[in-house]
């Protein structure tokens, strides 16, 4: 047993890592921010007996710890980053590029391991095969996420170099869980899940041959906890922590299974132009569902050698069962099928006032 | 109309907890029941309602109670 800090403890995969190293009985540091409670998955919270939480933050040395605490660890998870699409770029520079840079130092000065949480679509905008010895390959970014992302494993790696033990773990998108569906933060892909079946975006520029990789956050948080525990084997190396993709078509099958849904339209990006759309869905396109339309044209598949070679834990079911679990429980606790009106029809109805 | 009542009318008509007595101090959280696609959505009913300049994300992101977004349309004016 060892005693383990982990960053960005109540994030979503943050606070299931912790809840999994606790119940291993690992001594856990849970480092928080603005948030003082870690809240699971299923919604349960932690409780403060069972982990240890120490104010801190990625962004500043040594994270803010004092070297008593600091002096404790034996292990580092980084699982802190910010994974919203459209911040702005100082922000990603500052919690994901300094904020890993901070993560290594501090583990490197203490000459403990760390686990080092990335995400799969530092792949960038390619289609193809991305392997998990692939880092930086001359790739395009979707956005100053994916960005910032790669920039902070880079800096892993350099810390490698230079003596750190570390490894690392890439998720693709992190949705709900693998039996249930369920998911504590509906984010990133959910609200743009929501933003078309509710008929605010009807089209997105995108091939349906293109692939979205969803996978369960407690399959991303029982890999993560297989690496920390198993270090000795993992060191020096990454793994995708992936489901099984997804083509647009199979998407939209299952989408169409559903009466309240309205099944969003996938155009060939060449013959898309937002400025053809009506004003209401042209601002809903251009402040949100943008964000995200790289990954509906991206025909990339994330190999698993390495990761399928080293966990214990079985690969998570995927494919179409797997989605309809997560819009399932997304129509049980109303966050789907129950749709408010659009900022359009709420103020033609002021108009009508006035 | 004052600008804050206007304010308080498109914060009232886009809030998913309808009904609710408004007030400058209201929570668009906790009394309103905003989540964060929706106080997106209540950006672009402001910009739209009183023509505003393109309100900056991580300006909008800032916003707690309704005082807080009569200040934000009136900078944004």
């Amino acid at each position: 047993m060892s005693t383990i800090l982990v960053t960005g403890a109540t994030g979503l995969v943050g606070s299931e890592v912790v809840a999994r190293l606790v119940k291993a009985g690992h001594d856990v540091l849970a480092l928080v921010h603005r948030q003082q409670v870690l809240l699971r998955n299923n919604g349960t919270a932690l409780r403060s007996g069972d982990v240890t939480l120490v104010p801190g933050d990625v962004t500043k040395p040594r994270l803010g710890l004092p070297s008593r605490i600091a002096s404790t660890v034996d292990k580092v998870v980084h699982c802190a980053a910010i994974t919203d699409f459209g911040r702005a770029r100082e922000v990603y520079q500052s919690i994901n590029v300094d904020g890993t840079a901070n993560v290594a130092e501090l583990a490197a000065g203490l000459g403990v391991p760390l686990v080092h949480v990335g995400t799969a679509y530092v792949c960038g905008e390619r289609d193809g095969v991305a392997l998990e010895s692939d880092l930086d390959v001359g790739q395009r970014f979707a956005n100053a996420y994916e960005e910032s992302k790669l920039q902070a494993e880079t800096l892993v790696h350099k810390a490698r170099a230079n003596g750190l033990a570390a490894a690392v773990v890439r998720p693709s998108i992190v949705v709900g869980a693998e039996r249930t569906g369920v998911v504590r933060d509906f984010k990133n892909l959910y609200v743009v899940l929501k933003l078309t079946t509710e008929g605010k975006v009807r089209s997105i520029p995108g091939h349906y041959d293109a692939n979205l990789d969803l996978v369960p956050v407690d399959y991303v948080a029982d890999l993560i906890v297989e690496v920390a525990e198993r270090f000795a084997e993992a060191e020096g190396k990454t793994f995708h922590a992936v489901g099984k993709a997804l083509t647009l078509r199979d998407f939209s099958d299952v989408l169409a299974e559903y009466p309240s849904f309205t099944v969003p339209r996938f155009v060939p990006p060449s013959s898309f132009d937002a400025q053809r759309l009506p004003v209401g869905e042209r601002m809903y396109y251009e402040r949100v569902a943008s964000l995200y339309e790289s990954y509906f044209q991206r025909r990339v598949h994330f190999d698993t050698s390495t990761a399928d070679a080293f966990r214990r834990r079985k690969a998570p079911v995927g494919g179409q069962v797997y989605l309809r679990r997560l819009l399932d429980h997304c129509l049980k606790v109303g966050y789907l099928g129950a749709p408010l009106p659009s900022f359009t029809e709420v103020l033609s109805t002021l108009d009508g006032d006035a | 109309m004052s600008a804050q009542a206007e304010v308080a009318k498109v914060v009232a008509a886009m809030a998913p907890n309808q009904g609710v007595a408004i007030t400058a101090d209201s929570s668009l959280t906790a009394d309103l029941g905003y989540d964060s696609l929706r106080l997106m959505e209540l950006t672009m009913a402001l910009e739209k309602h009183f023509e505003l300049q393109p309100v900056d994300f991580e300006r909008a992101a800032t916003v707690t109670t309704v005082a807080d977004v009569t200040r934000l349309v009136e900078e944004a004016a």
